[in-house]
């Protein structure tokens, strides 16, 4: 029995689990992965403290097909970018989202169509229009309904969130937010700490009996 | 076959300190870990997912409403962990689950623990934070807690001299944070271990009186070694999947085997601090914001870590207001705007802690793959509530407003995973005896978070350690 190919071999081409391993995320610390074929870390300076993820917006991957804008809509939608946010900040899409289609981590592209599909189901229904036609607030209610009826829907925002909010393909995200990202440490910073008791403790070791 | 006299799968607290001291009896020792052997310098201060692949794996349940990860690398959860090593209160032993059975099995007790505690707190050097070093975000979690008049304790850390670069759990860039790289597996290796990495078990096979391990090494070449003696230490996901892909090779396995499974209680708590509170800076110092609170361990079993947060820790919660309050729901321009205005200065993130039954199963799918479910069961639901109760208190009394986790009410699981093979004294309800030995099978150990039978009402990492030094022990002098 070849269990070597059964336990670290082929990927399976569209898979539950590998999809959920690649796109969901945990509280503190797990985050979409950077866009390895054009950023990796060396390149974008993550994997030395002290550099900042330089913004790349040239690497972000245009929308060309119907599929491809109505997923770039449902980015805009999930953090909105400066078309929908009156104060012009970046969003999904300038954070690079749709880069998730070409990311080989992750079973988009191949769910492309079905999430396309599924979305534009649930606009025509509640708005008798397909997805791309709809006001940003139709199309918020849109992504709400939808997640109600497909729970993994959650997921796929998460995704899309944590390409922003958690810096996954550059920085633009992290910057929005005053974030410094990779540093050589605080604690000589007033910032850092109070510096002196808080609180009362219940304890003096730090654990109870 | 290559034979060794012990074979140990994982090399986290389960598989590197038995590693050692089976290693300082003479014993031949093999540890074979599915990660790679990674340095400081492996450690990117990066939360993208890509570069944490190397660190851990992450499954969701079956319905996609939890979320759990174990880490790999040489050294396991130790090169990932926020590193709180706190010592389980008593009542966490006695605890009964709801038919009235004592998960922890009579003769494991925190006061027979706490040798084994010591020996590990004087390996890794583990010390209290000093006020120094609790970051803002712990400072004003601890301030919370004041306002109420309750308590707040720093935590005990193996921690040196920290740069609070607020990276802990990407692997500490800076060496500060102890993993078991800097202490039990170099000293386990000077005494002839041998520590193999990217090599992934996939069964077990009885053979003779031992057992064959059968892996895929690092080329994912199939691969074959033998002990008489075995150790399962690859997480509370890895250790009962690893047995049930063995069902067909190891006759009569405990039929408890992946079930029982607990995720600690972790539930996680987010606040908005008041108005003119001092600015939190989320992302600066340890992940583990430096405090604890046990003010509400004696009334509802449940303690609290404050913990600092990325960014990222926002895009991964499903992060809403309640009471009509705007977001109220984790997405578009209202979310964007509240995330914008509230962080770093005023969200601050926190993790409670509890004792609750294990209901939950781990299993493998077709294709051998780990798959798990935690039940929303009334007694699951009784304890969210519970927790969410706390939360809400420590909000009114502190003019704090605690916001909901996750769309149906808050985060639970993440990074605790334990039980799945748990020990205990009841034959038929836990695979393993006190002694982590699985009772199906003589000389096949159990000493990762697998076999702890339940929650552990802190951080579990420390009482993993403890409990594979007590397993350790017990091996050399009877086996």
């Amino acid at each position: 029995m070849d269990h070597a190919k059964q336990v670290k071999g082929e990927r399976p081409a569209i898979d539950r689990r590998a999809f959920l391993y690649n796109a969901c995320i945990w509280s503190a610390g797990a985050v979409m992965a950077g866009f390895a074929t054009r950023l990796s870390g060396d390149e974008c300076g993550f994997s030395s403290p002290g550099f900042t993820r330089p913004v790349l917006p040239n690497a972000c991957i245009q929308a060309t097909t119907e599929t491809e804008r109505t997923l770039a809509l449902l980015v805009e939608t999930v953090v909105p970018g400066p078309e929908t946010d009156p104060d012009g900040a970046p969003g999904g899409v300038e954070s690079c989202a749709l880069n998730l289609l070409a990311d080989d981590y992750y079973p988009f592209r191949a769910y492309a169509e079905g999430l396309a599909s599924i979305i534009n189901v649930q606009a025509q229904g509640d708005f008798g229009k397909p997805f791309a036609d709809l006001a940003y607030k139709q199309r918020l209610g849109v992504l709400v309904a939808a997640q109600e009826s497909l729970p993994i829907l959650r997921m796929v925002y998460r995704a899309i969130r944590s390409a922003f909010y958690g810096g996954a393909y550059n920085g633009v995200g992290l910057t929005y937010l005053g974030y410094p990202g990779p540093n050589l440490g605080y604690r000589h910073i007033p910032e850092a700490s109070f510096r002196r008791a808080v609180c009362k403790e219940l304890t003096t070791t730090g654990w109870m009996s | 076959m290559e034979a060794f006299d012990v074979v140990i799968v994982g090399s986290g607290f389960g598989g590197s300190i038995p590693a050692l001291r089976l290693a300082g009896q003479g014993r031949r020792v093999l540890v074979l870990e599915q990660g790679e052997r990674l340095t400081t310098k492996d450690f990117p201060q990066d939360w993208g997912f890509r570069a944490q692949t190397r660190l851990f794996n992450a499954y969701t349940s079956k319905d996609y409403r939890v979320f759990m990860r174990y880490g790999k690398g040489l050294g396991g959860g130790s090169l990932i962990y926020a590193a709180a090593m706190l010592r389980s209160p008593s009542e966490a032993f006695e605890f009964r689950d709801k038919t009235g059975y004592r998960v922890w099995p009579t003769s494991v007790t925190r006061q027979v623990l706490d040798p084994y505690y010591a020996k590990v707190e004087a390996m890794m050097h583990i010390s209290r934070a000093s006020w120094a070093d609790v970051p803002k975000a712990g400072g004003c979690f601890a301030m919370l807690l004041d306002k109420m008049g309750l308590t707040c304790d720093r935590t005990m850390y193996p921690i040196v001299d920290c740069l609070q670069c607020g990276f802990c759990m990407t692997g500490c860039p800076f060496g500060k944070k102890k993993h078991l790289g800097h202490n039990y597996i170099p000293q386990a290796e000077t005494l002839g271990a041998e520590f193999r990495t990217g090599c992934k078990v996939h069964h077990l096979e009885k053979d003779g009186e031992g057992y064959a391990v059968h892996y895929a090494d690092v080329h994912n070449v199939a691969q074959s070694v033998r002990s008489d003696l075995l150790i399962l230490a690859a997480s509370a996901l890895e250790s009962p999947a690893i047995f049930l892909r063995s069902k067909p090779y190891l006759s009569g396995l405990h039929p408890q085997v992946g079930k029982n499974f607990n995720q600690n209680g972790d539930v996680a708590l987010v606040f908005l601090l008041p108005e003119g509170f001092p600015k939190a800076y989320g992302y600066l110092g340890r992940n583990n914001a430096g405090v604890i609170t046990y003010a509400f361990w004696d009334e509802h079993r449940i303690t609290i870590h404050a913990g600092a947060g990325p960014p990222a820790l926002f895009a991964a919660l499903d992060v809403v207001r309640e009471g009509g309050r705007k977001p109220d729901v984790p997405l578009g321009l209202e979310f964007k705007h509240f995330l914008k205005q509230n962080y770093p200065d005023r969200l601050i993130s926190s993790l409670a802690i509890g004792l609750v039954d294990g209901d939950g199963e781990v299993s493998v799918n077709s294709q051998g793959l780990v798959e798990f479910d935690v039940p929303m069961n009334e007694t699951l639901k009784a304890y969210i509530d519970r927790v969410a109760g706390v939360g809400r208190r420590i909000a009114q009394e502190t003019g704090a407003e605690l916001l909901r986790t996750s769309d149906e009410s808050f985060e639970h699981g993440d990074a605790h995973p334990l039980a799945t093979v748990r020990m205990g004294d009841d034959a038929d309800r836990a695979p393993c005896d006190p002694n982590g030995e699985i009772r199906s099978h003589r000389n096949i150990f159990v000493t990762d978070g697998a076999c702890i039978p339940g929650g552990t009402g802190v951080n579990p990492a420390h009482t993993i350690a403890a409990n594979a030094e007590r397993i350790a022990e017990w091996i050399t002098q009877n086996r």
